[in-house]
């Protein structure tokens, strides 16, 4: 088992009276109501709190990458990721992950991580997103070729790091007289590539035939099941291998509390509604604007949005919900990673308005007592 | 009325309504879901031969990969006019129809006989122009035209069916213009259209204001006509007004 320590660094001070009048937090929410000065408090905070969890022994840190939005502060992962090196001794820096399709330049990415993996002493995971539809209303960019660039984004970065330069690329979406990307990364022959999945069969065949790590964001978790058994299925019958849980991970949402479940998700709730009413709200044609996929998923995504119109909103919890005691987060933690034959929990403390004082305390639980009960079963598994 | 015939052509095979009898007409349809023979397409039929083909990536086809901007379109369609052996015949065209017509024009216009464009779009605006692409799809219905249901293919209570074939068009039409919604190379080419041009625009447009047509008319040497109790999507809201300027429009290229 791996746990990660997952983060969205999130604005915590979004008004709902300015807020209603903007269909979402992100794209058209306006950045005059960013105060720079919580900012640089907000990054500290943030920061230290992954700095915590490689204290406390999480395997990796996660940080990400989104435009022009409330819900996520974070445009740059390598900027965090570079921070997080200074402050974090054993943990990996998780990037999941850097959205290649959005540059105009991919080789600048294959530069910042193979720097990154470089000072870090080889501790880089190298997520490879195609970024969801806002990215691509933030970005100016067309999301009929976002698929297109991505693959090639994808391939020529692996290239880049992995056959001798300088080589020249005549791509469809990018060209290069001269690829010589120094410095080139420390782990051999790259840094681990994971990919966050919502599920396309394209995107699972991808990721089975690369054996690329699935990292599923607010999945549930007869979803998430599906997507494992899909992989699972090419990995077995396309790809001749077969996957294991270390091949699957999936955030939730972890709030540890002395007191047990109902103490906890008393103090969890305001801060979930927080996040999902303010923060996460996407409008169908921001999140997935014209062309970003294939019309039978667009016909796929309707049928979602209907589907949670209907529940209340996304799920952020996969299976049973770590929110509770110790012993209670423990167990279910166990249980929820057995359902569905993952190998990384990915665990979000901080949640929407959630402040320092309370992440923090949840996470000295999570590692005074959840952690010794999780190596403890470990051992006699 | 009409029947479907396929094209083989360099590009793609091309679908084309064709109906009625007379001098040819080729008609270029607008965006989200309005390519369908209509009743404008009828009152055309009444004086014209008319050829209503789909644009690629349009009609619930996905986006071609070959397709890059709308110029693609003009070599597309030109190639069309050829295999269909049409002589000079006058091409009507709305919204991106009527921005393709008009790229058509610069290139060819010596095939045609003359254009018609209602609601042009595909210059470039002093003022942005509103966002289609990050509209919920009623509103984008609301924005095209006053006769069009929104409601019919609003994803959360509508037809899904519906509400994807209007976001597939976009889709193509996001390949054509979502970095940019107008070509900056038009201006500077329109002097090139050399045949006669006529521009109209209806009255009640949500889409491009009237400065916005009347520049595209003065760029391109064309007369301007505003068309009462219409949103952008000229042919939709008025088809009987739209057809009897067509018929007015060949009228003066018959003298």
């Amino acid at each position: 088992m791996e746990l990660y320590a997952f983060h969205l660094m999130p604005y915590p001070n979004i008004d709902p009276k300015v807020r209603e009048k903007y269909s979402s937090a992100w794209v058209v929410y306006p950045n005059s109501e960013y105060d720079p000065v919580l900012g640089q408090h907000l990054y500290d905070e943030y920061l230290d709190q992954l700095t915590f969890a490689d204290q406390i022994g999480f395997d990796a840190v996660v940080v990400n990458e989104h435009h022009q939005n409330a819900y996520g502060l974070m445009p740059s992962p390598n900027i965090m990721a570079s921070a997080l090196i200074g402050r974090t001794t054993n943990a990996k820096i998780a990037i999941l992950g850097n959205g290649i399709a959005l540059r105009d330049n991919p080789l600048r990415v294959a530069e910042e991580v193979a720097m990154l993996d470089v000072m870090s002493g080889g501790r880089v995971l190298s997520g490879f997103v195609r970024g969801i539809g806002a990215e691509y209303h933030s970005m100016g960019l067309d999301p009929t070729r976002s698929r297109s660039r991505f693959f090639e984004a994808h391939d020529l970065i692996v290239k880049a790091w992995t056959e001798p330069g300088p080589f020249s690329w005549d791509g469809e979406n990018y060209q290069f007289r001269y690829v010589n990307v120094w410095p080139r990364p420390l782990q051999q022959p790259h840094p681990p590539i994971f990919v966050p999945s919502q599920g396309s069969a394209e995107t699972l065949r991808w990721a089975a035939q690369h054996r690329y790590p699935l990292a599923c964001t607010f999945v549930p978790m007869e979803r998430l099941k599906q997507f494992y058994d899909q992989y699972r299925q090419y990995a077995s019958e396309d790809f001749g291998y077969e996957a294991g849980p270390e091949q699957f991970g999936f955030t939730s949402i972890v709030y540890v509390h002395p007191d047990g479940e109902e103490a906890a998700a008393a103090e969890l709730e305001p801060h979930i509604k927080y996040f999902k009413e303010r923060a996460f709200t996407l409008p169908l044609p921001t999140f997935f604007p014209p062309g970003y996929t294939a019309a039978e998923s667009y016909k796929t995504r309707i049928e979602i949005a209907r589907e949670l119109a209907s529940s209340g909103g996304p799920t952020l919890t996969a299976g049973e919900p770590l929110i509770g005691s110790p012993e209670q987060v423990g167990e279910r933690l166990e249980r929820n990673l057995a359902a569905c034959g993952a190998g990384t929990l990915m665990a979000q403390f901080q949640v929407g308005d959630m402040p320092h004082d309370k992440v923090m305390r949840s996470m000295e639980l999570f590692g005074s007592e959840v952690m010794p009960f999780l190596s403890k079963n470990k051992v006699t598994s | 009325m009409h029947e479907i015939i396929e094209v083989e052509l360099p590009s793609q095979p091309a679908r084309v309504q064709h109906g009625g009898e007379g001098p040819p007409l080729v008609f270029l349809h607008s965006e989200a879901n309005t390519s369908a023979w209509s009743d404008f397409h009828d009152e055309l039929a009444e004086n014209f031969e008319v050829f209503a083909p789909i644009h690629p990536g349009f009609g619930g086809e996905e986006t071609p990969d070959w397709l890059t901007d709308v110029s693609d379109l003009s070599f597309h369609y030109k190639d069309l006019l050829q295999d269909l052996n049409l002589d000079r015949p006058l091409v009507v065209g709305t919204s991106i129809g009527a921005w393709i017509a008009a790229d058509l024009a610069i290139h060819f216009s010596a095939l045609l006989k003359g254009v018609l464009l209602f609601g042009p779009i595909g210059l470039r605006s002093s003022e942005p122009l509103p966002d289609l692409f990050i509209m919920e799809l009623p509103e984008v219905l609301s924005y095209l035209a006053n006769s069009l249901d929104g409601s019919q293919v609003d994803p959360m209570t509508g037809d899904a069916e519906l509400a994807t074939a209007v976001w597939t068009d976009l889709a193509t039409q996001a390949r054509l213009m979502w970095k940019r919604n107008y070509d900056p190379r038009l201006a500077l080419r329109a002097h090139h259209a050399q045949c006669p041009i006529m521009v109209a625009a209806g009255h009640e447009d949500r889409l491009t204001p009237s400065a916005y047509a009347k520049r595209y008319a003065e760029l391109f040497g064309a007369s301007f006509t505003s068309v009462d109790e219409a949103g952008h999507l000229v042919p939709l809201d008025q088809p009987a007004a739209a057809a009897a300027l067509v018929n007015s429009f060949y009228a003066t290229l018959e003298k």
